[in-house]
């Protein structure tokens, strides 16, 4: 069995903050690309490997749009959107540029800098918008079409205590506008849902992943629609520091029930 | 030298025909076919019937009318005949505007009323494929404007300015040293001879300059008056004259105005994109972007009075209103923009919602703070008469190297047109970058500051303001850059409260906490939600920190799973120390 490559400089510093794991389990990328992403242009990896392996393509669809759907803000939906702005970042850097555009529509006001930046997010490169509620879904619209951002989340939920006040009613309209404007380019965009809120009609997501904490080291996953139907049950992943208090989530799998 | 001349033969008629379309409404302008006469007289001169016409359209010439004729003697053969007042300062302007789309061409532009512009073009055709395709560009961008035009090249001003206007054809190339071979076939006229000496040609069977040239030359002195030499020199072909350059104002104003007010956001768009296509031609024209726009709804001024009447109490109802009559907005840029569609994105949503009196949603933090929409109106008073478009804060058009080792799908200045469109949409407290700041306070580590450094401007006083603040800002950002990066001893939350959320209960494992304001219900309202604290982490004490602002604080943080009826989550809790008070903080 060949020793695995180390990992690309610029990607070192997130081996202490997630683990990046190729196929043969120990550290380092196994090839010229991040793992997951080798003949898999279309997709972003979150750079969260259990989940990644979880998800059909090996990452989130690019030129789609992807439902992180959560009870209340929880279910680690803002770490994994961060793991993705910061994965989106790393791969432009990869391909020799710098860090890629990325966008955070934050309506809530309540996206912390710091947590950001320990998730690997360049703060540089990392628009942030904090439009009204009832402006979200325009704004979004807009940030999407102007083809500039390599990664847009768009936070519908907010958090406790810092709730966003939108209604998904017309939210399926807007999805599909924002769909259409992604299509075609290599956007990765991320809709954080409620999963609780009331909503007429399914919003027409390219995947849709919910997420639940059911646990301190209990991450639950299930992909509720992929556009290939490869519809999966809710698989539990372990969620461990590496370094205790000090790094953000870390995902490792773990056979559901 | 090399001279391009362009001859605006109609120009005075041209605009007071747009002004006369304009204020007789969009509607009825296809219905607009009286015949035109332009008197040029300042703006406060009234028209009496001895004024002389400068200038007819094709339709007043055909019923008789001509320029020099008195205004009475014109409306004797046509009693339909419109006559309009145009000012010198406004064919100036006119001339301006064609002057400023072609700076580009050449890096002296002059402007000769009152209808040529001429441009030193020597040594630039190589540039634009041969002084032909040259003189087509310079052409073409006049028209653009809406102007009839006529152009030539030639070695000196007065011969360039002369072929323009006389020859046969509208656009003529006069090659080098040819000048006073041009010249000799055209009237008396393209020569700068008084009238009363061309009468005096006339007579003498002397009509063209080649019949001139073959006079004595003394003979010809004694009648050419003081502009002998010159004149002299030019039928020669020897022309020295030199160009004066011209400047073109620091501040690019447009403004349209009409009679029938207009309170439909529809045709109000239709005039501002229009007018805003005239702003980014000049500026486009001159090599030079904006900074700041101001955008000015002049409101029916009858129509305000009314209103305010009906608001004022009834023992003051005979006091003159004071609401004004313009309706303001202005817009910022990060960066300068010079492109129509940019701009129109930049302002279109703001004017829009103003117009259709939609009145935008703020929260509570936008309804406290709108300190960059202070003077934004909510809704216009009344319907409006005249818009305005002022770009002040001018620079140089910032130009982009090419750079193949870039992502070249996307336009290198599509970020800052899109946040320049979301400034002016939302303001700058909501649009920015995450900045993260050494305290010991954990709510003053995070600051959303703006994306881009601010970037100095000249040129005017706004200009100086929004660079003044640009500087500050680009200051602020620098000095946040310089401190050193945080070093967090504890995992930062990815969220964070900017009101903590009160925990009632020990925190400890295993406890029931009730967490305010997170339970059913709205606001305050809310009922608490009940949580199991289910592992507990001690993570920092902070003792007096911020001691030098005269409110220390003291406080134990821990990082605590709560585990409620529908899921669970880690939350930072702080718990002060001087008070005993809990409360979450954050989020993981």
């Amino acid at each position: 069995m060949a020793l695995p490559r180390p990992l690309p400089p610029e990607l070192e510093r997130f081996q202490h903050h997630t683990h990046l794991r190729g196929a043969n389990g120990a550290n380092g990328a196994s090839g010229e690309t991040l793992p997951g992403t080798r003949g898999a242009a279309t997709t972003l990896p979150t750079t969260v490997a259990a989940l990644d392996a979880l998800l059909p393509e090996g990452g989130l669809p690019r030129g789609a749009v992807t439902e992180l759907s959560v009870t209340h803000g929880f279910g680690l939906a803002t770490s994994v959107a961060l793991h993705t702005l910061a994965s989106a970042q790393a791969v432009a850097r990869q391909r020799g540029g710098e860090s890629a555009l990325v966008a955070y529509l934050d309506p809530g006001a309540s996206l912390h800098g710091p947590g950001a930046r320990a998730h690997g997010v360049d703060l540089e490169r990392m628009l942030v918008i904090q439009p009204p509620a009832a402006e979200l879904a325009r704004v979004a619209a807009r940030v999407v079409s102007s083809r500039i951002f390599a990664a847009v989340v768009i936070d519908t939920t907010g958090i406790l205590g810092a709730r966003v006040d939108t209604s998904l009613a017309a939210w399926a309209t807007a999805v599909r506008r924002i769909a259409l404007a992604a299509e075609g380019c290599d956007t990765a965009v991320l809709l954080l849902t409620d999963r609780d809120a009331a909503r007429p009609l399914p919003l027409p997501v390219a995947l849709r992943l919910e997420l639940s904490q059911t646990g301190p080291d209990k991450l639950s996953v299930r992909i509720a629609k992929e556009r290939r139907g490869h519809v999966r049950d809710a698989h539990e992943l372990s969620v461990a520091r590496t370094i205790p208090a000090l790094s953000p989530l870390t995902l490792s799998a773990r056979k559901a029930g | 030298m090399r001279v391009l001349a362009l001859h605006l033969p109609d120009l005075a008629c041209e605009i007071a025909t747009l002004r006369r379309e304009t204020q007789a409404g969009l509607a009825s302008a296809l219905g607009l076919r009286t015949p035109l006469a332009v008197v040029l007289a300042p703006a406060s001169t009234p028209l009496e019937g001895k004024s002389i016409l400068f200038a007819v359209t094709e339709r007043a010439k055909r019923l008789g009318v001509r320029a020099g004729q008195t205004v009475a003697s014109a409306r004797a053969l046509s009693g339909e005949l419109d006559v309009q007042t145009l000012s010198p300062e406004a064919l100036h302007e006119a001339l301006g505007r064609v002057a400023e789309v072609l700076l580009t061409l050449s890096p002296t532009v002059s402007v000769q009323a009152p209808d040529t512009v001429l441009l030193d073009v020597t040594g630039l055709s190589h540039l634009h494929g041969g002084e032909a395709a040259l003189l087509d560009e310079a052409c073409e961008r006049a028209r653009a404007l809406g102007h009839r035009v006529r152009g030539a090249i030639a070695d000196g001003v007065h011969t360039a300015r002369a072929v323009a206007r006389f020859a046969p054809i509208p656009r003529v190339v006069v090659p080098v040293g040819n000048d006073e071979k041009a010249l000799g076939p055209l009237p008396l006229a393209a020569l700068p001879i008084a009238e009363e000496a061309q009468s005096f040609f006339g007579r003498l069977g002397l009509f063209a300059v080649d019949d001139v040239k073959k006079q004595p030359v003394a003979s010809l002195a004694a009648r050419l008056g003081d502009n002998a030499p010159l004149i002299i020199e030019l039928i020669h072909g020897r022309d020295r004259t030199p160009l004066v350059p011209y400047e073109p104002p620091r501040t690019v104003i447009e403004t349209l105005s009409w009679d029938e007010p207009v309170a439909g956001s529809e045709a109000l768009l239709f005039v501002l994109r229009g007018l805003l296509g005239r702003v980014a031609a000049r500026l486009l024209g001159r090599g030079e972007a904006t900074t700041e726009l101001v955008v000015k709804l002049g409101l029916d001024a009858g129509i305000v009075r009314c209103r305010d009447r009906e608001k004022q109490p009834l023992d003051r109802a005979d006091e003159a209103p004071s609401s004004p009559v313009e309706e303001e907005l202005v817009f910022q840029f990060p960066v300068p923009i010079a492109q129509a569609a940019e701009l129109l994105r930049a302002v279109h949503t703001r004017v829009e919602r103003l117009t259709s009196g939609e009145t935008p949603s703020l929260d509570h933090d936008q309804r406290s703070t709108a300190k960059s929409n202070a003077k934004a109106p909510r809704s216009l008073r009344a319907p409006v008469v005249r818009l305005t478009v002022v770009a002040d804060g001018i620079v140089a058009l910032p130009r982009v190297q090419l750079d193949l080792s870039r992502d070249t799908t996307v336009s290198p200045e599509a970020l800052p047109v899109l946040l320049a469109e979301l400034l002016a949409d939302l303001g700058d407290e909501k649009v920015g970058k995450l900045v993260t700041l050494p305290s010991h306070l954990v709510e003053e580590r995070s600051r959303l500051v703006p994306f881009f450094d601010g970037l100095p401007t000249f040129g005017s006083k706004a200009g100086s303001r929004a660079g003044s603040k640009g500087l500050a800002i680009a200051k602020k950002n620098k000095q946040l850059s310089l401190l050193p990066p945080v070093e967090e001893d504890v995992a930062p939350p990815t969220r964070l409260l900017r009101s903590p959320l009160v925990l009632t209960g020990n925190l400890v494992k295993g406890s029931f906490v009730t967490v305010a304001g997170t339970g059913r219900g709205a606001g305050k309202n809310a009922v608490p939600a009940a949580f199991t604290v289910t592992r507990v982490q001690r993570t920092e004490r902070i003792e007096d920190a911020a001691w030098w602002t005269g409110r220390p604080e003291s406080r134990d943080y821990a990082i605590a799973y709560l585990e409620g009826a529908t899921g669970g989550a880690e939350a930072l809790v702080v718990r002060e120390r001087r008070t005993g008070k809990i409360a979450v903080h954050g989020f993981y």
